[in-house]
């Protein structure tokens, strides 16, 4: 039966044989060839002990005696390693300041990988990253940006909100910092500090006016934080002898009051505006003892978030005298001076005190361009009110609320009360500016609305919640706090409802009518068509409970 | 073959293979080649067990310097590498194959030692991803050890004795490189035995009955054509691992999860899955999934012999398998590949 013998199983089997040895022999000689022994007669293996434990690196396989890389051995002697006093590579090797890993023979690798950057490769001004690991933070030759990283980091108040070791106090709302050199690389670090919703999109950091080099120096010192600093031992970062060293934020060569001193040691200025002095991230306090009750600015310091719910800024620790003392100075001398709109048209050199006055005291929130998008909106808890083509919200709005907003402030809200600061006669023609200027309308063409329907009945609670779940939540959140799934996608973000302060100072007509005809300008929708006047009247009756505040007239 | 045969394989081979057995589609190959990975792998990884240490400080840079310093280093752990996931490429492909041919019937027990060997190879495959320590397979394991959690009364067991403790850890580490290396090679060999003494018992593979059907000596035709076979799947996999390397990442960071995190590959459809609805993905469809696998044998009645492809009577139970196994490709390349930050869904084009 020699003719159905499957005879192709012998040529399948030889050539299987013949693929086999093949690829053995092939992938042996490329192993071979591509192998570090093939260029070079041994391969160093360098083991030294830093304070964190033995370290065991080939990095002086490409670097002879720590030199750069090159092929041409006469090379090598011109790029030799820059002596260092007591930093030599035989002692300390090179992955305790240069990082990358040093057990990997391959140059993509051993640099770093591409990802967080944690172990990426330092040099040239890059390597100041790497100084405060072992020397104590301060002055230091080759590593003055590092340590004007960290000066910049105590006058921008990172501390106030981020907790870092060796400070000795530290906030409790950002991530701690202590061994964030650990985690991540420089660039990320910069990325972090420069654009904080980079990575993070809801992240409440905010936006630190800070140039490329002053964020990388920053991002120099903070990558020196590390897990196991080499020169520390445990019981020493315990015992708190490793410690950041106190710097004088207040400037020098300048007289200043003792309060107006504290505003700068107690961080504030990091972020606030005081005369001269910008952070650019928080409103101005300049005439804050104007603006506010000696109580509210007491209280404010104390809880932040009580008088503004939603408010970034954190509790700053400090000493009750202290805190006295600071609210002493801002509520005796933190004030409007009595002529201020002259005052500005002296500076300005112009006679147009109602738009200098807008310049001076709202354009940080509202815009000069009116639109709402001012320089520190971003970090306010509400949006400021949008002028620009808000015109219908104008038109709704009646005059007296206007003037009394200007007047009083908005409780709950970042909007402070101006009576104290320009008088009557000026809130109007700001007013009567900002309707001119933005809104573009005639500040007598007003809408009436038709009146609210009248209660009738009341509804179940239960209802009601369902009611406020299938209606309300996507944007107000189930609790009503404002941090609904759909909130990000809104600008102005929706209105926390929790918000006691401000409903406390609005009737429940007010807050029927926004339910019932929406909010113009805002995300809020008109709901007239859609819930009966029973349920209308049942979820004004539902924010009332989330907001806990009856009304107060 | 005259006289007495000292040869081994004869144990495992009747002396007389009918020509059909011969056929390359009658079986393809895909048990002789997951065999062969099975064997590279037993080699290999034994290689690899000289030089790893299974320390959390240490596994990161032990798998460095295997991958760059060492002679043959690079090979032996992309040869590691590519025949654990060709291993459960092939398994899947037999099991498929087995279904498709309806070759479980009368051999029930077989069939069965077929899911364990499959489920201990996913084991083995997920303790191995492990051991490098990188931030992929470190979060990997996270999320596959969570997607283990949901699992109602079994599920958090089990995740606690795999991760010795609530986290991924140290102990983890220690844990997936004992079962790795230590429990499950020995309970493969064991199945794998079985598996191959049950077929042997069985009498040899399930074809059907033909009359006057010709036969040939197993030696030396059966064992060259399966010899052929194993080098060119060793033969593939040599060549691959110059052109595929074993992927490493960054040192794992247990603070910085990579977005989105993803489960081993084999796993994503099952996460793609608990990202609709982790009750009905999480529990139900797997449970459903293995129950279909482990009772087919019995629930089938159709009347046809086994050892034939997609006979006309098994046409529901083929479909239903068909299109099990594409839900579970189409979910896989879902999850693998189009899913981004936040699992989203991203579209190539």
């Amino acid at each position: 039966m020699a003719s159905g013998k499957p005879g192709w199983i012998n040529i399948f089997y030889g050539a299987a044989i013949f693929a086999l040895l093949i690829t053995l022999g092939l992938s042996s000689y490329f192993s071979l060839d591509q192998h570090p022994l093939k260029k070079q007669y041994r391969i160093p293996d360098l083991k030294i002990n830093l304070g964190a434990g033995p370290v065991r690196e080939h990095c002086t396989y490409c670097h002879p005696d720590g030199s750069r890389p090159s092929a041409d051995l006469a090379q090598r002697a011109v790029r030799e390693h820059p002596d260092i006093g007591a930093h030599q590579w035989e002692k300390l090797g090179c992955t305790g300041c240069h990082l990358g890993e040093g057990m990997a023979l391959d140059v993509d690798i051993s640099h770093g990988l591409p990802g967080l950057g944690a172990r990426s490769i330092l040099k040239g001004k890059d390597l100041q990253a790497s100084c405060f690991k072992c020397h104590r933070v301060g002055p230091l030759a080759g590593a003055t940006k590092a340590w004007k990283g960290y000066r910049t980091f105590l006058a921008r108040g990172c501390n106030t909100c981020h907790h870092i070791a060796g400070l000795g106090r530290g906030g409790r709302y950002g991530p701690d910092l202590s061994h964030i050199g650990s985690l991540l690389g420089l660039d990320l670090l910069q990325q972090a500090i420069r654009d904080p919703k980079a990575n993070l999109a809801n992240s409440i950091m905010p936006r630190f006016p800070l140039s490329k080099g002053q964020a990388r120096s920053v991002a120099y010192f903070l990558k020196s934080r590390v897990k196991q600093p080499f020169y520390a031992t445990p019981m020493q970062i315990q015992a708190g002898q490793v410690k950041l060293p106190e710097v004088s934020l207040a400037p020098k060569g300048r007289e200043l009051a003792a309060g107006e001193k504290l505003l700068f040691e107690k961080q504030c200025l990091a972020c606030h505006q005081f005369r001269a002095v910008n952070g650019r991230i928080a409103p101005d306090l300049s005439f804050v003892g104007s603006q506010r009750e000696r109580e509210y600015i007491s209280g404010f310091l104390t809880n932040p978030a009580r008088y503004i719910p939603g408010a970034v800024m954190p509790q700053v620790p400090m000493s009750a005298d202290e805190q006295s003392r600071l609210v002493d100075y801002l509520a005796g001398q933190a004030v409007a001076p009595k002529n201020l709109s002259q005052l500005l048209a002296q500076k300005m050199g112009r006679e147009e005190p109602a738009k200098q006055l807008f310049m001076r005291l709202c354009q940080a929130c509202h815009a000069a361009e009116g639109n709402g998008l001012g320089p520190i909106q971003p970090n306010l808890a509400n949006f400021p009110r949008a002028f620009n083509g808000n015109a219908t919200f104008f038109q709704q709005a009646d005059q007296q609320r206007l003037l009394k907003s200007i007047e009083t402030g908005i409780p709950g809200t970042s909007m402070p009360g101006y009576k104290k600061i320009i008088s009557a006669e000026q809130r109007e023609q700001v007013l009567n500016l900002i309707f001119k200027a933005f809104i573009g309308i005639a500040t007598t063409d007003k809408i009436a609305l038709p009146a609210l329907p009248e209660h009738t009945a009341h509804l179940p609670e239960a209802t009601i919640d369902t009611l406020f779940l299938e209606q309300c939540s996507r944007c107000h959140g189930v609790s009503g706090n404002g941090k609904g799934a759909e909130s990000q996608q809104h600008l102005p973000r929706p209105r926390n409802l929790t918000n006691s302060r401000y409903f406390a100072a609005f009737s429940d007509e007010r807050i029927a009518r926004a339910i019932q005809d929406g909010i113009p300008g805002t995300a809020m929708p008109a709901h007239v068509e859609l819930l009966s006047t029973d349920e209308t009247w049942g979820l004004t009756h539902k924010i009332r409970q989330l907001s806990r505040a009856k009304n107060a007239e | 073959m005259s006289g007495k045969s000292r040869n081994f394989f004869n144990h495992l081979h009747s002396g007389q293979v009918r020509l059909r057995v011969l056929h390359p589609l009658t079986t393809c190959g895909f048990g002789i080649a997951a065999l062969t990975c099975l064997g590279t792998l037993f080699v290999t990884g034994f290689t690899l067990f000289l030089y790893y240490v299974p320390d959390h400080a240490q596994a990161y840079e032990r798998i460095l310097h295997i991958s760059t310093t060492l002679h043959f280093g690079r090979l032996i752990r992309n040869l590691h590498y590519l025949s654990a996931n060709a291993l459960l490429v092939l398994a899947v492909l037999h099991l498929s194959r087995i279904f498709f041919m309806g070759s479980y019937k009368k051999r029930r027990r077989n069939w069965i030692y077929g899911l364990v060997l499959l489920l201990l190879i996913l084991f083995a495959n997920f303790t191995g991803y492990l051991l490098p320590w990188d931030q992929i397979s470190y979060w990997a394991v996270k999320v596959g050890a969570s997607l283990a959690s949901y699992f109602p009364i079994l599920g958090p067991t089990l995740q606690t004795f795999l991760l010795g403790g609530l986290q991924v850890g140290p102990e983890t580490l220690v844990r997936s490189f004992a079962l790795h290396a230590g429990v499950l090679p020995f309970l493969l060999l064991a199945f794998v035995s079985l598996h191959l003494w049950r077929l042997r018992k069985d009498g040899g593979l399930a074809l059907p009955e033909v009359a006057d059907e010709q036969r040939l000596p197993a030696a030396p035709w059966l064992y060259r054509l399966e010899a052929a076979v194993a080098m060119t799947v060793l033969a593939t996999l040599i060549g691959l691992t110059q052109v595929i390397n074993a992927p490493i990442f960054e040192r794992a960071d247990p603070a910085h999860p990579p977005n989105p995190a993803k489960a081993p590959w084999y796993f994503v459809g099952f996460q793609e899955l608990v990202s609709y609805s982790a009750v009905i993905g999480g529990i139900l469809i797997p449970v459903l999934l293995a129950a279909f696998l482990l009772l087919v044998p019995f629930l089938d009645r159709s009347r046809s012999c086994g050892g034939q492809w997609f006979s006309a009577d098994r046409r529901r139970w083929n479909l239903a398998f068909a299109l099990l196994l594409l839900s579970q490709v189409v979910l896989i390349i879902i999850g693998h590949f189009l899913r981004g930050p936040n699992w989203q869904l991203l579209l190539p084009f």
